[in-house]
């Protein structure tokens, strides 16, 4: 797991209560102080394909025990930038830093060391298809641990009892909804119990009720268990109801970055069309 | 000026489709060989790509000795007795009829369902899932499979050895009335085992390209119901080219005369 709990302020972060603000749309230090301890880090990292910028100089860096949001329209490279924290993608140029380390340019070998405390939800859930949803569970479990048939099933039960799929074990993903899978795509991801959770748009296809108890997870597991979670989304209410942080990405490049309060009182044009969801503004030209 | 563009760019390509599926193949042996491939993961596609592969095998190299066997007999008849028809037919079934075709079977069957199977997992983010997870797709789907199908071509081989001679003497027996017995015992005396021998490790090498080529095109599929057909189609006829191309290389090594 990661570095031993510490103490921490209101917002679950590891600063100092004497935090100074900067600037309406960031946060930072004051001089002299320790810089938090960073679970994950972005540095300038950018990612070209086919001469168009995915990504441009993507800059941040989230907590131990911190709930970061990436928010932004489709197609501003949100999924890409999940993608590159977990070593799907290499970057152009630029980094990824998990507990500092350089994962950008890591073997397969070595990125399975990093992958193994982190845990990845994706957008489609991405089930094993041949799998019912008791093996996709297990899945990481039989292969990187030495636990017994009855403890595996032990911490699949648990896990699908968290995200309310309890006794779903032997049905195929083909006999879900997609918010099922959606919560099956979870609970696999938590199985080995991962310090650093990523989630490609949690709330997407399920219902209000379902939805919270999704967010109520991700901010559990903050509490009880110091998971670091980096959410991708475009539902500004679920990312304001959660996120310790946020930043919004807009053509590959980060336009605003801070609490969601400090977001939500900024006068960034772009920011305020995407918070208001109105058809018309510079976002959409 | 394009012929040479358009040739260096397809140059490049050959280069680069070598060197991925060169390494995808000794990264796939790598596993194996430490005995990390997935037992219950081999046993899964030997039954699944061997079984599913018998019937079009069986009725491929049936046909194709029945054919043979008849052009034989009616060589044998005009020229000489029909006593060389089962060292003739023999000779064509374990050198070429049974290896060569049952691969090609075995690549338009089997070979089609692993890029499919693995192509579709690619496009719905399955086997970006298995990363995720730790786990390298090349040890979980593409290992298995390698060792799968370099196991079960060879046993394919075999049993369309014998369906192949069976056939070719029912007809040579309607043909020319030549006795079971008598077909049979010259084969046995005229033909060597290594000459059945060598027909199997043609079809080792077979079994490692059409696992490899099809496991590498299904890597690399593109999205959409399009893209899955173009990588299914692509993987078949690289396969099938390539067992010719090596076949005759194979045959020039393992056969001199």
């Amino acid at each position: 797991m990661g570095p031993p709990r510490r103490s921490y302020n209101c917002c679950g972060q590891r600063w100092p209560a004497q935090r100074e603000r900067v600037g309406p749309d960031t946060m930072s230090v004051r001089a002299g102080e320790s810089d938090p301890v960073s679970r994950v880090e972005a540095r300038d990292l950018s990612y070209v394909i086919d001469g168009r910028a995915i990504l441009r100089d993507i800059r941040f860096h989230v907590a131990e025990r911190e709930v970061f949001a990436v928010m932004g329209m489709s197609g501003s490279g949100k999924t890409t930038l999940l993608r590159h924290i977990i070593g799907l993608v290499r970057p152009t140029s630029g980094d990824v830093l998990i507990d500092g380390q350089a994962i950008g340019h890591l073997s397969e070998r070595e990125l399975g060391g990093v992958r193994r405390k982190m845990g990845m939800s994706f957008q489609y859930s991405a089930l094993f298809d041949s799998l019912s949803v008791g093996d996709n569970v297990a899945f990481a479990l039989r292969h990187h641990t030495r636990l017994s048939d009855d403890e595996i099933h032990a911490v699949v039960s648990e896990k699908l009892a968290t995200v309310g799929m309890s006794g779903r074990e032997s049905m195929m993903p083909a006999d879900l909804s997609g918010g099922e899978r959606k919560r099956v795509g979870i609970a696999r991801a938590l199985a080995l119990e991962p310090s650093i959770m990523l989630y490609d748009e949690p709330s997407s296809g399920l219902d209000p009720i379902m939805a919270g108890v999704i967010d109520e997870l991700i901010v559990r597991l903050r509490d009880e268990l110091d998971v670091t979670s980096i959410i991708v989304s475009h539902d500004v209410m679920h990312v304001f109801g959660i996120a310790d942080r946020a930043v919004m990405l807009h053509e590959g490049s980060i336009i605003a970055e801070g609490a969601p309060e400090s977001l939500r009182r900024s006068d960034d044009g772009f920011v305020q069309q995407f918070i208001s969801g109105s058809a018309a503004g510079p976002l959409t030209g | 000026m394009w012929i040479i563009g358009t040739v260096g760019r397809q140059a490049l390509g050959l280069l680069s489709f070598v060197g991925q599926t060169s390494r995808l193949f000794f990264a796939a042996c790598r596993y194996i060989v430490s005995g990390r491939a997935g037992l219950r993961e081999t046993l899964h596609e030997m039954a699944d790509g061997g079984v599913s592969s018998l019937l079009i095998a069986t009725v491929t190299i049936v046909f194709s000795s029945m054919v043979m066997s008849y052009y034989i007999v009616g060589q044998s008849l005009r020229y000489f007795q029909g006593g060389f028809v089962g060292v003739l037919l023999g000779e064509a079934i374990f050198r070429e009829l049974a290896p060569v075709l049952t691969a090609v079977v075995v690549a338009a069957r089997a070979g089609s369902a692993m890029t499919a199977e693995i192509g579709s997992m690619t496009i719905t983010e399955q086997v970006d899932a298995l990363r995720a997870l730790a786990v390298d797709p090349v040890k979980h789907l593409v290992a298995p499979r390698l060792l799968a199908t370099v196991l079960v071509l060879p046993i394919l081989t075999i049993f369309s050895d014998y369906t192949g001679l069976v056939g070719g003497l029912a007809v040579a027996w309607h043909r020319a009335h030549i006795d079971p017995q008598s077909f049979f015992a010259a084969i046995s005396a005229n033909i060597p085992f290594w000459v059945l021998a060598r027909g199997l490790i043609k079809t080792v090498v077979f079994g490692a390209i059409i696992a490899t080529v099809s496991c590498h095109y299904g890597l690399r599929c593109e999205r959409g119901a399009a893209g899955l057909g173009r990588c299914v189609t692509k993987a078949v006829v690289v396969c099938i080219i390539l067992i010719y191309i090596t076949n005759f290389f194979l045959t020039l090594a393992l056969y001199p005369f």
